[in-house]
Formats: structure tokens, sequence, C-alpha cells
């Protein structure tokens, strides 16, 4: 079985990270699946998805000084939009914009390890995660 | 009054060019684009200080965008006179840091001698320049590091200038807009809606224009034979309040003043026998000064002078014996100068055709200098480097 939805988020600011384990488990849940894999997916190209703890809100910040370390803004891009805009892409690239979670009986099988955050690189802006889960119910 | 004239006043040079206003903004809007290729990333956040000047209707631009590059660059902007920039201001106020200041020299035809000379004197002494123009090949493009041209639509009449005042002046927002978006005080979404309004208001004042023309008419009817008029506008509607006043002198050559809400109140209140004077305020009500702009129209009603009030409030606030053109309200407080100087710029055309006064004197032999034409005035002058 497949199932998809598509959920609507908005950003306040660059190397904002949005907690968007809350829309995967309602997916899962009204699929009706208990056993398969969920793949999250923004379909933007300065906007990622990626995992790592929920439990340190400061692993959060790190993460969005270290972003910019290794891709700041800058002005000489070849791609001359803007440089928030560059980096973004640069960002998007590097960390990806998908991720594959397993599912067991009805819900995330490291719902309670991993958080999984949509990550905005040229923001403010309204975003769409798509969120597919395919399996057995 | 014969029905010829009547039709000839009502159908004016500038009644025609606000009809189709709408479609000129976008048209130069198609064209300019984002603006992309005006400026590099490097050269947007290297200008701390920004000068925009030109000459009569592009010094009025220069007015009217001053403010919207201030929100959108968050750097000291100033709208100069050309004389200004040219010949008076210290060489050493230009270049003191990397491609600063932002020198934008604005002029449609690109031929205006002050211009070319303002943008030289700014690039030899190390700013960086631009030329907005709608010819890329002019001297004033030429003389420029970097040029964004309008591409107005061939084959229209653009004399005296309304629609070529407006292409200026959407070339203007659409650059500061980039500037605004590359320096990240907007957001790619906020950049898309206000780009998106600036045509959107041209279209929806458009929709009221066949009203405003009927009313002009009426006002170039009562207004012909007054003394003066007397233009009053704040901040980025002071280029309004100059730009009417620009009107009367090109089309029939009237006695004209202009000034901002405050000094009115100390200076033009004075002068004599109110009740021939017109005047004409514009009161926009997103002005921080739109108080001081309504005790300035009661002070006007309070003198009996013809008053013709230019607006997107309610009528209602204004006393009543004003005539009052009622703008929809835009979006953004700095898209106001692209539509409201069509309400006078018909009266203006309207009065020269009911005057009989042929458009910038071209026929009468006072005008006319040995060298011939507005050539030595603007277009020949010689250019200086002090």
């Amino acid at each position: 079985m497949y199932f998809r939805k598509t959920y609507p988020l908005v950003t306040t600011k660059s190397n904002d990270g949005i907690d968007i384990k809350a829309i995967i488990l309602d997916a899962i849940r009204e699929s009706g699946i208990q056993n398969g894999l969920a793949a999250v997916e923004i379909g933007h190209s300065t906007a990622g998805i990626m995992t790592t703890t929920d439990h340190c809100p400061e692993v959060q910040q790190d993460l969005a000084a270290e972003l910019d370390r290794l891709v700041p803004p800058r002005v000489n891009f070849i791609h001359q939009e803007t440089p928030e805009d560059a980096s973004g892409h640069i960002k998007c690239a590097l960390f990806g914009n998908t991720v594959t979670l397993i599912v067991e009986n009805g819900t995330l099988l490291s719902k309670d390890k991993l958080g999984i955050f949509m990550m905005e690189y040229d923001g403010p802006r309204h975003r769409k995660v798509n969120v597919a889960v395919l399996g057995e119910q | 009054m014969n029905d010829e004239l009547r039709a000839r006043a009502f159908d004016s040079r500038l009644a025609r060019q606000a009809m189709i206003a709408v479609d000129v903004i976008q048209a130069v809007f198609d064209h300019v684009g984002e603006c992309w290729e005006a400026l590099s990333m490097e050269e947007i956040f290297n200008t701390r200080e920004i000068i925009l000047t030109g000459c009569g209707d592009s010094y009025c631009a220069a007015v009217a965008t001053q403010p919207l590059f201030e929100k959108m660059t968050r750097v000291k902007v100033r709208a100069m006179p050309c004389i200004e920039v040219s010949r008076c201001m210290a060489k050493s106020r230009f270049g003191y840091r990397p491609n600063t200041p932002l020198v934008i020299g604005i002029s449609v035809t690109g031929t205006v001698s002050r211009v070319e000379e303002a943008i030289k004197r700014a690039a030899i002494n190390g700013a960086n320049t631009l030329a907005v123009t709608d010819d890329p090949d002019s001297p004033v493009a030429r003389s420029a590091a970097h040029t964004v041209c309008l591409g107005l639509p061939k084959g229209l009449d653009y004399s005296p200038g309304a629609n070529s005042y407006n292409g200026s002046l959407v070339a203007l927002m659409a650059l500061a807009l980039r500037m605004g978006r590359v320096k990240n005080n907007i957001s790619e979404e906020e950049l898309f809606a206000m780009r998106d309004a600036i045509p959107a208001y041209a279209a929806a004042c458009q929709a009221k224009m066949k009203e405003y023309r009927e009313k002009a008419f009426q006002v170039s009817l009562r207004w012909k034979d007054l003394r003066a008029v007397d233009f009053i506008g704040d901040y980025g509607d002071y280029a309004t309040a100059f730009f009417g006043s620009a009107k009367v002198l090109e089309t029939y050559g009237g006695y004209t003043t202009y000034d901002d809400s405050e000094d009115w109140c100390h200076i033009n209140f004075f002068i004599q026998d109110p009740r021939t004077v017109g005047r004409v305020v514009i009161a926009n009500q997103q002005s921080p000064s739109f108080g001081r702009i309504r005790e300035t129209i009661r002070a006007i009603s309070l003198l009996e002078s013809p008053c013709m009030v230019v607006t997107d409030a309610d009528p209602a606030l204004f006393p009543p014996e004003c005539t009052v053109f009622t703008f929809p309200k835009p979006e953004y407080f700095w898209l106001a100068p692209l539509m409201e100087h069509f309400a006078f710029d018909m009266v203006a055309g309207g009065i020269e055709m009911l005057l009989e006064i042929p458009q910038f004197r071209s026929d009468l032999a006072d005008f006319h200098q040995e060298n011939t034409e507005d050539e030595v005035r603007i277009r020949s002058s010689k250019i200086e480097m002090v």
C-alpha cells in the first residue's frame, strides 16, 4: 500500500530547524500502515531534511552555526541571486532533502531516539513537506 | 466654449497617457525583470550610501523612490539635484569606501548633459555608478559602470513626461527591491509580493481612470483662469507635488510652486489673494505626516483657496469644499507616487488645451533662442569636471 500527504510549514528565518516528527507520525497513523517505510521529502532546493537528537536543543543551535561556518552566505558565488539563496542551494545539496525511516507497529522505529527536522536555508518562507508511507496494513 | 475645444481638453496628451499607463508600467516591469544583471551581490553589499540624481522629472523619480531604497538597503540614501552631484558636492564624498556611494543617474533619453557629468564625476572620484535610462547606448549609459534599461514601448507619445516618469519609477523600484532581497532584508516571498504589487496597483488605479478623467476635466474648466497652482506633499509624495508643478509649466506655462506640508504653513500660506490660487495636496493615509497634511488642508479651506486633494483616504476626512480624487489604497506606501500624479496631470493637460497654449511654448517666438530648441539648455550644455 502507498499513502502520501503534503504538509505546509512556515519558517521564520534561515537555518531554522523545525521538528517535523509529529507530522510524520500523523501520516503513518492516517495511512493505517503497520510495517514498512516512511519517506520524507521537501520539494525545494534551498531547504532540507535532517535527523539528529531532539533531546538537546543546543545541538540545533550548534548545527545552525556550523552550517553557516561550512557554507556561509557570501557575495562571490557564481549564482548571483542572493548570498542566502546561493549558500542555501549548496547546503541543500550537501545535506540532502529526503530521509527514509522504518515503520514498525504503526509508528517510527526510532521514534524515541531521533528528531527529524526540516531545515530552512533561505527563509522565512512557506514550505511544503511530503510524507509517503509504503507498506502493509 | 465650443464642443471641439472641450473635446480637445478632455482628450489632452496627458489624459491619453493616463489611459494607457498600466500598459506602459507592465511593459517596463516585464523588461527590467528582477534587475539581476544590474549590480553584483558584492557591489550591493559594499554599497554603504546611495545617491539618486537626475534633472526635472528624473529628479522627481529620485525623490519618489528614496524611501523605498532606504527601507530596502538600510543605508544612507539621498535624492540630490544633479547640479549638486556634478558641480557642488565635495570630491571627498565619493569613493571613501569601495563601491560607495552608488550614484544612480536617471535620464530617460540618456542625453542630459548634467546627468552624464554627474556620473562621470562620481566615477572618476571612486564611486560606483549606475544609469537608469531607456537608451543603453546613450551618453549617460556609456558614462556609467552599469545600466538598467527601461524598455519603454516604442511609438507612443511620451511628452509631456508622465509614462516615461513611470518607467523610471518602475525600474528604480525593481532595483531597490533587488537590493533589499540580496541584503536579505526581505524574503523571497516578500520580494515576489512586492514586485507583483507594482502592476497590480497600477491596474487597480487604471480601473478608476475614466472616473478621474471626467473629474479632472471639470477641475480644468474651473481652474483654467486661476492665477497660480500651489502643490503640497511630503516625503515620497513631495515628488508628486514637484511633478505636478512641473506639468503646470510644461503644459500651459502657468505660475506654480510646491512645498512640503510644514514649510507650506510657514511660507506659501502667505501667498496673496488665496482665492485665486489653486492648491493641490497629496494626502496619503500611510504617510507619517498625514495628520499635519490634514491640518494644512484645513488652513487652505479657511483661506478659501480652490483645493484638490489626491488621497487614498476616506473623502469624508477632508472639508466638503475640496475636490477629492480617491485612489485605491496601495499595499505598500512606496507605490503611491506611481499613479497619483495622473490626477493633476490630466487637469494640466486639459488647461493647456482650454487656454490654447502650445506645449513647451513651441509656437511662441519668445522661447526660440539662438542655437535652437532645448539643445543648449539641456543636451549640449558643456560638461565640466570640477
